[in-house]
């Protein structure tokens, strides 16, 4: 992996000046990330409250290494963004008033919708349940359609929708709202639940329901595989629970489930491995599993952070170890930002909306298991082919391809008599030349398939197409595992807000919508936006039953 | 969350081996999936000619990987670059 490690820049000491928060008075204020004996720290000062510093990653030459950059490309994208929805006019600067103002850098890949802050968990850590605050937050179907239109409509619209909670699946029309995204085309719709709706007795049809009305993966928290676990994280046993929701997903054909574990140190990071197992075990619906080392937001003292601490270098690496080094650091991890062009250049091809992960390179990694149809194994896809030449003629592919205009010839020939016929001559034009370039871009990977089998046939075929389905039959029988690190007070860098590619969508009472980074959100503007749209909580709210 | 050491978890907690091997169970998924690709595809003649189409570059590949272990680096690296430039030229 490490393949730029005899150029010397990539032997200097990593340091770099940023801006992060004081954690106790959110201040913007300068912080330092420097390297210190193989770890990465960042550094501030606050003039009342003192020095703070925080860990960014246990290992400082994959930290180097994500952030290299050589003379054509790095990992760090530049994104293609949208016209602002505002100016930012709060004198305390960025990340203050954020919603989006002409400072934000990437455009937003998935919106999350919190569709109800209610719950029927409680949890001792979350900061969205009605139980604790009082208030409830739920928008109305007009509100959440007008969240959809804002993201739909931009000139870059987005293509992939969360709704999430407290627990979604308690909202009784929520079949209509994930139909209502279908329609507004979403491309990938998910569901951020603890599966409520989906365990219960007869729940297979109602899984089959939202699967027909467009659902597409349920992403579902799954702290561990044992129950000792669950009873610390949740407080209460789950794991026949999470059990009955993927048998009843099995059920009802509702076959794309991603893990999303928040990992905490001493807590269930002994669990990473048998949750990688669990997910090969249910390989039929379980697509993916995503780590998020816990985001201390709230009111957290730094001696809690330094005993929960866990960095997204440290996932990987116990990875490693607790995979017997089927994963490994050194080969296998790739920052999300790494196949932006390679996404891009497949989408032009296909004729497809863009998916960009131009986020920051701290914002996480990911790697890919592939079940291989030969073998019956399941095998890292970084031992199919040699990634980083593949990235390198996908990126040199993408320069030359996004500067190509679609063929005019015979509209310049043509008077106003025949320019209709003409216009058609031209798209048949394209539409050769678009093949040409599909093949060009298949056969020049070739060099870089280290072992051709059934699995790089369907890989071929998703190239030479670009079409969802095609991508959808590569990922079936894939895992995808990520590592997501989601920022708080402590080790915030205002850099990685800027490149936020989540963004929250929320109807305020104005009328207008706030579209909000994802940590931006949860550090900087929650308490703020949930006094304005939140109404007082009744019990009789409490849990609805659901058709 | 709730605190404990962690080598009191780990009495608790047996941290599974990886088998990395698939039951029958996944293995006719991935078949099952893989057929309705196909079937769908093979209805039509863009269909067929995509199956033709992966099915050479495969063949090209499976060759090309084949002759790696005949053809010198050096010479490997300098017939790579060339067929790149040869792609990119458009």
């Amino acid at each position: 992996m490490f393949h730029v490690k005899t150029d010397p820049k990539f032997q200097e000491k990593y340091y770099k000046t940023t801006q992060s928060v004081c954690p106790e008075c959110l201040t913007t204020i300068d912080a330092q990330i420097f390297e210190d004996d193989g770890k990465v720290f960042i550094r501030k000062t606050c003039e009342k409250h003192g020095q703070y510093q925080d860990i960014l990653s246990s290992n400082a030459d994959y930290y180097r290494w994500t952030h290299w950059r050589g003379d054509t490309w790095g990992w760090e994208k530049i994104g293609d963004v949208n016209p602002p929805d505002m100016e930012c006019k709060n004198e305390r600067g960025c990340p203050w008033n954020c919603g989006l103002c002409s400072e934000h850098l990437s455009t937003c890949t998935l919106v999350i919708i919190e569709i109800t802050n209610r719950c029927n968990l409680s949890c001792n850590f979350c900061y969205a349940n009605v139980e604790k605050t009082g208030k409830l937050i739920e928008p109305s179907l007009e509100e959440i359609e007008r969240i959809m239109d804002h993201f739909r409509k931009k000139p870059i619209p987005a293509t992939s929708i969360m709704f999430s909670g407290g627990e979604p699946s308690l909202r009784s029309d929520l079949l209509d709202i994930v139909k209502m995204a279908k329609d507004k085309g979403f491309k990938e719709i998910l569901l951020a639940t603890n599966g409520y709706a989906f365990q219960r007795p007869k729940s297979a049809e109602y899984a089959r329901k939202c699967r027909e009305n467009g659902l597409d993966t349920l992403y579902l928290s799954f702290d561990g595989v044992h129950d000792e676990t669950w009873k610390i994280t949740r407080g209460i046993p789950l794991k026949a629970y999470k059990e009955r929701v993927i048998e009843n997903c099995r059920k009802g054909g509702l076959d794309s489930i991603v893990l999303v574990t928040t990992i905490a140190k001493t807590v269930n990071d002994v669990e990473i491995g048998n949750i990688i197992q669990y997910a090969i075990d249910n390989i039929d619906l379980i697509r993916g599993i995503v780590f998020q080392p816990i985001s201390l937001c709230g009111r957290v003292s730094h001696e809690e952070v330094n005993s929960l601490r866990i960095t997204n270098a440290d996932v990987i690496k116990v990875i490693e170890k607790q995979t017997n080094g089927s994963l490994k650091v050194e080969r296998d991890w790739y920052p999300l930002s790494t196949i932006v062009e390679f996404g891009r250049a497949i989408a032009w091809l296909g004729d497809q909306e863009p998916i960009e992960f131009t986020c920051h390179p701290d914002c996480g990694f990911a790697t890919y298991l592939v079940l291989d149809p030969d073998e019956n194994k399941m095998n890292s896809v970084l031992e199919y082919m040699d990634p980083m030449a593949v990235i390198d003629y996908a990126n040199r592919f993408w320069q030359k391809l996004k500067d190509k205009k679609s063929s005019r010839f015979f509209s310049k020939l043509a008077d106003a008599s025949w320019t209709g016929f003409a216009k058609m001559l031209d798209n048949g034009l394209g539409w050769l030349d678009k093949q040409q370039l599909k093949a060009r871009f298949a056969l020049g990977l070739l060099p870089f398939i280290r072992k051709p089998g059934k699995l790089m046939k369907i890989f071929t075929k998703m190239i030479l197409t670009g079409n969802w389905d095609n991508v959808s039959s590569f990922a079936y029988g894939s895992l995808l595992i990520g590592s997501m690190h989601f920022q708080d007070a402590y080790n915030f860098d205002i850099q990685r807000a800027k490149r936020c590619i989540v963004h929250f969508g929320i109807a305020m009472p104005d009328k207008t919508i706030s579209e909000i980074p994802f940590c931006v959100m949860n550090i900087f503007r929650r308490e703020e936006i949930e006094q304005q749209i939140a109404v007082p909580y009744l019990k009789s709210q409490e849990v609805t039953e659901i058709e | 969350m709730n605190n404990t050491s962690t080598s009191e978890r780990k009495k608790n907690i047996e941290i599974a081996e990886l088998r990395q091997d698939t039951t029958e169970k996944q293995t006719n998924a991935l078949e099952t999936r893989i057929k309705y690709f196909q079937d769908q595809q093979s209805n039509h003649i863009p269909g067929k000619l995509l199956d033709l189409a992966s099915e050479m570059i495969i063949g090209i590949a499976t060759i090309g990987t084949a002759l790696e272990k005949i053809i010198p680096e050096k010479i490997q690296k300098k017939i790579i670059e060339l067929y790149q430039k040869l792609l990119l030229a458009f």
